[in-house]
């Protein structure tokens, strides 16, 4: 299905323009989802000084056209003309959408260019995966979606076992304080604003020279891939090319993981900072093999406010392995909550969504989703 | 046939890349005279640093040193000369005393600028990912790209070093949880 907004006028003018002419929306005729309409509420585009300034809003409403029940989607948001060293994608995963069930994606995205190049055709979104049920997957997937929607969907099996458990054992009440202490857990992590460069220094200044500081590292007894040791190079409050070795400590080949990476002020107040990926899709880690994974990326943190955060020390642990058969391993609540991440961590999408249930809609409507599942 | 960047074949060069990529370069010169050459560029390139390091360093800090002194001595003999040999000869020397000293000056900012092979921290050509107030922002040349949370609360960020950032947020008219992402190409 290839659905073009049709006809605008040029963008090289100083008014508001028409920004449907500059959005396309392809889905694959075979598409287990189907585009029912996409209303473009507010977007404008306007010449704003030297700039053309795109702002889409879109709600696309899409359904599911299969006979399986939906879990997650991604499409891809390309805007190659406008920035081709980079490219977008939206998920909504914690879906739940049986056989012909309607529903929303929201899209809002900003696009700014000079004048002087204008913008013919800035916008294309089309589908890069769906995520059934039974964790089979529908798509392209060029973002790697597959695997991060599975992870999620796991997570979010993983959370809801264990809100339903909280249930089981402390009734509603209990359910009630579990979701407490979440929100609480929430809205106290520390958060950091992170600025990321590949192969570069973030900074504009020319690049300080750093020290090199080792990852201290937390194992899970039943983690398949073992970190031995890493390091990255430390300049003040910028991380730089961070370089970790494995070992695989599991039966089996493993193709893509990830290492969460925690830093800590000076202050001893912990952050979580990013995720290190280590993959090679077509030559797995094999069971006993080593593997060293190197970044050329740029990290630069500060706090909200804008203070830059000196780093002080590093923390690392596995977060996420995928075998070379697709199948998933991540952490358990209970060595998350031993080794005292939760509080650092970022909730999981479900347990995010549940929470903000129970927040907005209440304790009966909480359980009432569980239920569901 | 998609070629490995630059810089992943100058890492392999040295014998700096990691496991995995070493492992993708590798099948890829398999198949790839071009890129074999390039890594055979790097490779001799390698080899002529290694010789030019081993070059006698330069004692710029004392050569600067006897520089100055030189000046001085200089502009001391000049003050000796009687005014009425010549009036325009002190200002003379006093200036190629100054221009020295700019010489000097350009010389240590010539030795000490940041070479082709330094990291490209001043590169304002690359594409930057940062966090906004609303959204998360991708820059290049002048350009943007942004996805925008607006105004949801609650929303939690988290970055990949693989050049990647995600702003999640639960959608406050669905329920649903949202999740943006913009990546580094």
């Amino acid at each position: 299905m290839c659905l073009a907004l049709a006809a605008a006028p040029a963008f090289a003018q100083d008014a508001a323009l028409d920004p449907r002419s500059s959005i396309r929306i392809n889905l694959p005729p075979d598409s287990p989802i189907k585009l029912v309409s996409a209303d473009l509420g507010q977007s404008r585009a306007a010449a704003r000084g030297g700039a053309v300034v795109l702002d889409l809003h879109m709600g696309l409403s899409l359904s599911n056209a299969s006979l399986r029940r939906v879990r997650g989607v991604t499409l891809l948001v390309l805007a190659q003309e406008v920035t081709p060293g980079g490219k977008a994608s939206v998920t909504v995963p914690s879906l739940d959408a049986g056989p012909g069930a309607v529903f929303p994606v929201r899209i809002d995205l900003r696009l700014l260019r000079p004048l002087q190049l204008g913008m013919t055709q800035p916008v294309q979104i089309s589908l890069d995966g769906v995520l059934f049920e039974d964790l089979s997957f529908y798509g392209p997937n060029r973002l790697d979606s597959k695997r991060a929607m599975t992870a999620w969907e796991m997570e979010a099996q993983r959370d809801r076992r264990y809100f339903k458990s909280v249930l089981r054992q402390f009734g509603p009440q209990g359910l009630k304080q579990a979701a407490l202490d979440s929100l609480a857990r929430q809205s106290a992590r520390p958060r950091l604003d992170v600025r990321v460069a590949r192969g570069r220094a973030v900074s504009s200044a020319a690049e300080p020279a750093g020290r090199e500081a080792r990852f201290a590292f937390l194992q899970f007894p039943d983690s398949p891939i073992e970190p031995q040791e890493g390091v990255a190079t430390i300049a003040g409050n910028e991380a730089r090319a961070p370089r970790i070795s494995v070992v695989n400590r599991s039966d089996r080949p493993v193709r893509y993981f990830e290492i969460g990476w925690i830093v800590r002020d000076r202050s001893g107040n912990q952050f979580w900072a990013a995720s290190v990926p280590g993959s090679e899709p077509d030559r797995p880690l094999a069971p006993g093999a080593t593997a060293r994974i190197l970044q050329q990326t740029s990290l630069q943190f500060s706090r909200p406010a804008g203070a830059p955060l000196a780093i002080e020390g590093m923390t690392g642990f596995v977060s996420q392995v995928e075998f070379s058969d697709g199948r998933i391993w991540i952490p358990d609540r209970a060595s998350l909550q031993n080794a005292s991440l939760l509080s650092i961590m970022a909730p999981s999408p479900e347990e995010q969504r549940l929470t903000d249930l129970y927040r907005n809609k209440g304790l009966e409507a909480l359980v009432e989703e569980l239920r569901k599942f | 046939m998609r070629h490995p960047h630059e810089e992943d074949l100058a890492l392999y060069a040295s014998g700096d890349l990691g496991y995995f990529h070493r492992r993708g370069v590798e099948s890829h010169l398999g198949a790839c005279p071009r890129c074999r050459q390039e890594v055979e560029e790097f490779r001799r390139l390698r080899r002529d640093l290694s010789s030019l390091e081993e070059i006698p360093e330069v004692p710029w800090a004392r050569l600067a040193a006897e520089m100055k002194a030189n000046i001085h001595v200089g502009l001391e003999a000049g003050a000796c000369v009687p005014d009425d040999v010549s009036v325009w000869l002190p200002a003379g020397r006093t200036w190629f005393a100054y221009a020295g000293l700019l010489a000097l000056l350009w010389l240590a900012f010539w030795i000490e600028r940041p070479g082709p092979g330094s990291p490209p921290g001043s590169d304002n050509d690359g594409v930057v990912l940062a966090a906004t107030g609303n959204g998360i922002e991708l820059k290049q040349a002048g350009s943007s790209l942004s996805l925008m949370h607006g105004r949801a609360r609650d929303v939690t960020l988290t970055v990949s070093t693989q050049g990647a950032m995600r702003a999640r947020y639960v959608d406050s008219d669905t329920g649903q949880v949202t999740i943006n992402n913009v990546y580094v190409q």
